[in-house]
Parts: structure tokens; sequence; C-alpha cells
């Protein structure tokens, strides 16, 4: 039952464009920031070329167009994220499709799985194949890049995406538009980094997810600090890892537990 | 003998908003047998779809204790998953995952179903051709109109063949040959099937229904088989064609006969077309109008005595009688009776009228 609602769940999210929406994003960012950044130099010599000023600016790095990559996945990337899971659940409550496949064989369980899974599943596959565009396509223009942060990074990423795809599925499951799951969620990531922003110097910082964000360019750069090694890589952000799968666990027991309960009023 | 289909028992449901508290369902209790046609009436409003929603498991009854094809159902949650295989439900306006065609819709509800494949797709094929949605099933279900959707709906639920359907207000959105053929499909089910379907459509529960249950406002206020319902409910009725100079002699001569005792019987003299009805036992009726058509209405159970009188009375008074015919009892006459008098047609006119009156009165003095 669950693989038929997942294949259902994914029809859905494909033609509705949600996820090619997603995966274009991706692309996107795959093929410019690492362009951008090997030829950055030249765009910014050309602007002041008139002005017979000369700029002297460093050499551009792999690990500065992933980090740029990473940056915009984390920010953009992760707003197309928001709009693609806001009406996960909320959106067919209203409309009354929920109803409809609650009325069939399927528990509700098997159902929220279904949208969980499916969306996690293309999320973390669609960040990897975006993450190995930009790793070859950086390491064709500006060299290779030392796979172990590479790698940290995007798992990283990864979590940080299962957290907010856990908080989304929570925020459907409760409330009661779309819009409203989607802007509470917007405002608990802003709360997130301001409370990462906080206690970034103090031992809690170093537990709160959105240090996996903002350790983007550290984790990258981590090789030239020699801290390219496990237990370097696992000190700057392992702890918010954790914290971050540890809650994305618990926001999903809350949203099935919330699920199972809710009435539906329509279908 | 086999257990009802559906058994509820004290089912309440009451709504807690912010501003309001609804009963919108108050001690209801009511037992459909298996293979029977179970017409659920009631008028916008009245809880049907509420009742129908608790069934399915998407409410939760405050209280009540429910049963479903011999199973007791717990909520939250509502009927097991093998409960589920075994029963299908059609809500009014039926929503399917939007991006999918025809096919894949039954092809889906197939797959829920654990239809065998094969045997699953060439239903679908039979019944969506059955439904005239075959040259559209290749469409998406978004760009459906509602009788579309419905006929959809309805194909739907008739793939897995279950045990019980319910059907929310099923022909609602249908032209009338399509209801025709609907409920033709629905009434062969009879003795195979359980059909319990709600609908205000009067005339699709007398056509097909065994047994009817009517709500108001949340409360049952009448069940039962057809027959007996309509013979519990509606008193005889004969209509008397005079020719139209003795029409008020006709009236009148009932009305005195009644008045003398001869007519212990007799309930009310109507014009057929009027609105004016008086009971007997108070002044001769107003027979505004021009119809010479008198509607003669005994009292409950006392139709032979009507029958073997009525006739002899007239023609020994001097009536010509035209046409004496037996009016055909209806569920609307039922439905209409089991209302409460404000909410009968011609109430909200009345009452306003009424008022008119009063205030011209008023000014007037």
């Amino acid at each position: 039952m669950l693989l038929t609602l997942m294949r259902n769940e994914w029809r859905q999210l494909w033609r509705s464009f949600q996820l090619p929406a997603l995966a274009l994003v991706l692309l996107f960012f795959a093929l410019s920031d690492p362009l951008l950044t090997r030829y950055q130099n030249e765009i910014v010599q050309m602007f002041v070329a008139d002005q017979k000023v000369e700029i002297s600016l460093p050499t551009p790095t792999a690990a500065q167009a992933l980090g740029q990559f990473f940056g915009d996945v984390s920010q953009l990337g992760l707003f197309v994220l928001i709009l693609i899971g806001m009406g996960i659940v909320a959106a067919e409550k209203e409309n009354g499709l929920t109803g409809w496949m609650l009325t069939r064989p399927v528990t509700r369980q098997a159902y929220l799985g279904a949208k969980v899974a499916t969306l996690m599943l293309a999320v973390v596959a669609l960040l990897i194949a975006g993450t190995a565009i930009a790793w070859a396509y950086t390491g064709s223009l500006l060299g290779p890049v030392p796979a172990g942060p590479l790698v940290w990074t995007l798992a990283g990423v990864i979590a940080y995406a299962v957290l907010i795809v856990a908080f989304l599925v929570l925020a459907s499951t409760v409330a009661r538009s779309p819009w409203s799951a989607g802007g509470l969620t917007i405002l608990v990531l802003f709360a997130n980094s301001l409370i990462y922003a906080l206690a970034q110097q103090s031992t809690v910082g170093r537990f709160v997810p959105y240090r996996l964000i903002a350790s983007i360019g550290q984790v990258l750069t981590a090789a030239d600090s020699g801290n390219a090694g496990l237990a370097g890589l696992w000190d700057l952000t392992g702890p918010a890892l954790v914290t971050s799968m540890l809650l994305a666990a618990l926001l999903l027991v809350l949203a099935f537990a919330s699920f199972a309960r809710q009435e539906i009023p329509n279908g | 003998m086999s257990s009802p289909a559906i058994e509820v028992r004290g089912l309440r449901k009451r709504f807690t908003g912010r501003k309001q508290t609804v009963d919108a369902l108050k001690d209801v209790s009511f037992s459909v047998p298996s293979g029977s046609i179970y017409g659920f009436l009631g008028p916008n409003g009245a809880g049907k779809t509420t009742t129908l929603r608790i069934l399915t498991g998407l409410l939760q009854p405050t209280a009540g204790d429910l049963r479903l094809l011999g199973e007791t159902v717990t909520y939250p949650g509502g009927p097991t998953l093998a409960t589920r295989r075994r029963l299908a439900y059609l809500p009014q306006d039926p929503v399917f995952p939007a991006r999918l065609n025809a096919f894949e819709v039954m092809e889906l509800v197939a797959e829920l179903y654990r239809l065998p494949r094969r045997a699953a797709a060439e239903r679908s094929q039979k019944l969506l051709a059955d439904f005239e949605l075959l040259k559209d099933a290749k469409r998406s279900v978004k760009s459906f109109s509602r009788g579309m959707k419905q006929r959809l709906g309805l194909a739907a639920v008739l793939l897995p063949e279950p045990d019980l359907l319910l059907l929310d207000e099923p022909v609602s959105a249908l032209d009338p040959v399509g209801r025709y053929e609907v409920l033709t499909r629905l009434a062969a089910l009879r003795g195979r099937a359980t059909v319990f379907f709600s609908t205000h459509i009067l005339a699709d529960v007398e056509r097909i229904c065994d047994r009817v249950l009517i709500i108001h406002q949340g409360s049952k206020v009448a069940e039962g088989d057809m027959g007996e319902l309509l013979a519990r409910f509606t008193p005889p009725r004969y209509r008397v064609r005079t020719r139209p100079d003795q029409v008020e002699l006709a009236a009148a001569t009932l009305n005195q006969q009644q008045a003398e005792g001869k007519l212990p019987w007799l309930l009310s003299v109507e014009l057929e077309s009027g609105a004016a009805s008086k009971e007997t036992n108070q002044e001769a009726p107003a027979l505004n109008g021009d119809s010479s058509v008198l509607l003669v209405t005994a009292q409950a159970g006392r139709r032979s005595e009507m029958e073997a009188e009525l006739l002899r009375v007239l023609v020994n008074s001097g009536i010509t009688v035209l046409e004496y015919s037996p009016v055909r009892p209806d569920l609307e006459s039922v439905f209409l009776q089991l209302l409460p008098e404000t909410e009968r047609p011609g109430f909200a006119e009345e009452s306003a009228e009424e008022e008119r009156d009063v205030a011209a009165n008023a000014d007037a003095q």
C-alpha cells in the first residue's frame, strides 16, 4: 500500500511541476555558481576597466565555488522547498482529497508516511544530484575538491533539509491552510538563525541546527586548516547534525500522532 | 438471518467552535438490513453528511455505538482496514488526485483495494464505458465537470464490488437520464450489496429504496419500510371532479354530513388547486379559484369507510361526479408532514402575508 501511495505522490509532485522546479533551481546554481566564481575577477575587472583602478582579488578556489552553491541552495532552494511542502497535507485536507484517500482502504499512517517518504527521498536525491553536478563542474573549472569536506557539507545540508521537511509536515498537518503552514515554517527558520546568532559563541551554539548552514564555508575549507579528518569535521558541525536529525524525528512523531486523532471535515 | 450492514445506536455529534456549539446529531439510532437499498432523507443541514462522515471514520462521534458489516467501529480512525476493503464511499462532490486521468484514478483505486490487476483493468474499462467516460479517460480529472466527477466517483465505488456502498447525494450533479441510469444500476445491487444513500430528492428514494430514514435538524423523525411509512403518514385521499357549478355544493354537502356526524371518517375537503384547506369540523371550506376538483381526505386507517360512502353520498345529493380516483400517496407528503410547520413550503409566504395584513390593519386604525 505504501508503495502505491508513494507512486501516486510522486506523480502529483512531478506533474504539478513542484519537483521539476526544485530540480531546475538546483541545476541553475550547480552550473552558475562555479562559473561565476571562476570568472569573478574578470567580471569585476571588466566593470572597473574604465576607471583605471587596479583591484587585486584573491584567486578563486573550488571551495569558494561550492560554498557559494551550498549557500544559494540553503536560501533559495529551501524557500522553494517550503513552497512545495507547505500544502503537503493542509491543501489536501482543504480540498477534500485527504477525505477521499482515507475513506479507501488506507491507514492514516500510510497516507502521511507516503507523503513524508516521497518528499524526503526526492529532496535528498535532488540535493545529491545537484551537488554532484556542481562538484564535477567546479572540478573542471577550478580544480579538485577534497571529498571528505564536500560529503560532510552535503550531509549537513541534507540534515537541515530533512529537518525543514519534518517541520513542514507537522505544520501542514496542524495548520488550517497551506499558507499558515508555510508562514509558520519561515518564522521557525528565522528563530533558528536568531538563536544561533545569539548562542554561537557558547556551547549551545554547537547544537543549534542553523550551524549546519552557517559553517558551510568552514567545513569546505577544513582541509586548509588541517581539519579535514572526521574528528575535525565532526567537531565543526557534528552536534548540530545530530540535533537536527533528533528534532526531525520528534517533529515527525508529533505530526503522526496529531494526524491520527484529527477529524477530517472535508471529504 | 444475516446481521445488519449498519447499526447505529444513540449517535450524537457536537461541533464546538469558538463562538458557538452546534449539535449536528442528537441521539440518532437506525439499522440498515444487509442487501437493502436504504434512503437517507433530510433537508439541507439535517445531518446526513455528518452521519456519513462518522460512518467512514472521517469524523468522530461525540457519543454512540456503531457497527459496520458486523464490526464495532472505534474512534479515532473509524472502520478497520479489513472493513474498509468491503465498503466504498462517495462524497457529494468527489475529489480525485488532480494530476491523474480517469484510467489512473481507477488504477489507484484497484491497487488500494488490492484487486487483481488484469481483472481490475477490464472492469475499469467497462465501468468507464458504462458511465460514458471512456473518451475522456485520458484527460486529467482536474478538467472534469462536476457531473463527470460524480460519474467517475460512481465508477470508482463500484470497481471493488463492495458489500456496502455509502453514497452522499450520488446523483445530485447528473442529468435526468444519467440519474435514471445510475438509480437503475444501484437498484440492481439489491440483495448483493447494501446501498445507503443520502439525498433530498424524494422521487429517487421512492423509485428504488426499500427502507427510509428521515432526519431533521440532527434528529430522527421517521424510519421504516417505504410502504409502511406511506401508509402511516399519508391519510387516504380521493380526487373528485364535479361539474364546475356543483363543486361548492359537493363540498358543502360533505361538510354538512360530517357536522351531523354522518361521515366520521372525513378529515378534510379542499380544492385541488387552492391553498385553502380547512378542517371539516370548522366552517365550510373557502373555495376560491375555478377548479372543479375536490381532494377529499379521510382519517388515517379509515380508507374502507371512505370508499364505501363517499361516492354514494355525492351521487345521492344530486352531484354529477365526472371523475373519482384515489390519490397515490407519495413520499413528499410524508416528508412535508414530518417537517415542522415553519419549514413547509408556503409557510414563509403565508407568514409574510399575515404580517402585511396586520400592518395594513394597524395603518387603517
